[in-house]
């Protein structure tokens, strides 16, 4: 899957991605991060959707596993699209609100 | 072991191989959210299983795919079915949301409430003001007898100044959760509660505790001491790569926290790294 496969796909990924710009986690430590800084709580099996979406694209990466925790980084290729991503959406909101102040 | 034993069916849902990649991963996964007792067994059940189908969905190659989407869904959805119907039940109650009033229990303690016209949680009012909540299926159990899921050393109520995560820990039979969590901001509520029609009166939060530091002290020892300083204990088995087993990993609350007197701690028992 190319990294076009991703576009529309669940801003799940996208949480996943910014989780891990900060350096590897595994499966727990994403879970807790996402759900610190986007209130949102993903279960397993959604991690692991993610995940495997995610690899595939080769925009995260395994690392050896470290005492029964199989952490995770973002690849260069995750980062490009990761931040083109948010600049799209931030473009976005950006216009947004200025259409709902009326000022364009 | 933590893991319950559902989800290693479960994960035979999954595409043979989605299992052989990430299979060990998820297991493990499973486990460290179970022993921090973050999620229910059902809600993690159902997220394996949506999971499940939707790999199944991806593996089928994209010229097949709507042709066998039917059949595959139509399987998946029998199986889900069976699951939900037959499935464990689920660890804890539902929750209730902070702030939303499902019913009141009367400050008074006499008379009896129709159940079958309570909803699964209860808000407990003192006073006018809503002080916590208690499940439906609350039970006082006589004195000296221990209730169903209690924990160790009977039923205990339970109290703690942040509802959101102390209703997690909270069984039918074994306590409510005041509100603010202050002891000291009223007189304690004398309250009700119900138990298949009838009434009882709630134990009450007196004293302030500090939890004592008892992470890798033999478990029995470090249960001990938390009993003697007046806290209720809940164990759960979980990994620790640091502390050796048979001895607790940790606390929650951990030590140096306050709790109020009779306050469930989770007192987690390593059982050691476990094998990767």
């Amino acid at each position: 899957m190319s990294s076009e496969g991703l576009r529309g796909s669940s801003d799940r990924s996208m949480l996943v991605l910014t989780s891990l710009a900060s350096g590897p986690k595994h499966g727990y430590a994403l879970i807790k991060d996402v759900e610190d800084f986007a209130g949102v709580k993903m279960g397993p099996g959604t991690l692991y959707g993610c995940l495997t979406k995610l690899e595939e694209a080769g925009l995260i990466e395994a690392l050896p596993a470290q005492d029964r925790r199989h952490p995770y980084r973002i690849t260069a290729q995750g980062s490009a699209t990761l931040r083109e991503r948010l600049s799209e959406s931030a473009r976005i909101a950006k216009l947004g609100l200025q259409r709902l102040a009326g000022t364009t | 072991m933590t893991r319950p034993s559902f989800v290693e069916k479960v994960l035979h849902l999954y595409p043979r191989a989605w299992r052989d990649r990430y299979g060990a991963e998820i297991e493990d996964l499973v486990d460290e959210v179970t022993a921090h007792g973050e999620f229910s067994s059902t809600r993690v059940t159902l997220g394996l299983i949506v999971s499940a189908l939707w790999q199944r969905i991806r593996a089928i190659r994209p010229s097949r795919r709507t042709l066998s989407l039917t059949g595959s869904t139509l399987a998946l959805a029998a199986i889900l079915l069976v699951v939900v119907t037959h499935g464990p039940r689920p660890a804890h109650p539902p929750r209730p949301s902070i702030g939303e009033t499902k019913g009141t229990i009367p400050a008074s303690t006499s008379g009896t409430i129709d159940s079958r016209k309570v909803p699964d949680f209860i808000s407990v009012t003192a006073e006018g003001k809503t002080v916590g909540y208690a499940p439906r299926d609350y039970l006082v159990p006589p004195p000296g007898e221990p209730g169903q899921n209690s924990p160790v050393g009977g039923v205990l109520p339970i109290f703690g100044a942040d509802l959101k995560t102390l209703v997690g820990h909270m069984y039918p039979g074994i306590g409510w959760v005041p509100l603010d969590g202050s002891p000291s901001a009223g007189p304690c509520p004398q309250v009700t509660a119900i138990g298949n029609g009838t009434t009882s009166t709630l134990p009450c939060p007196s004293t302030k505790v500090v939890v004592p530091n008892v992470v890798g002290m033999p478990t029995p020892e470090g249960v001990g001491a938390l009993q003697a300083a007046g806290l209720g204990i809940l164990v759960q088995n979980g990994y620790s790569g640091t502390v050796p087993s048979g001895h607790v990993a940790r606390t929650t609350p951990a030590a140096g926290s306050n709790a109020f007197g009779g306050e469930v701690v989770t007192v987690i028992n390593s059982v050691g790294p476990g094998s990767s």
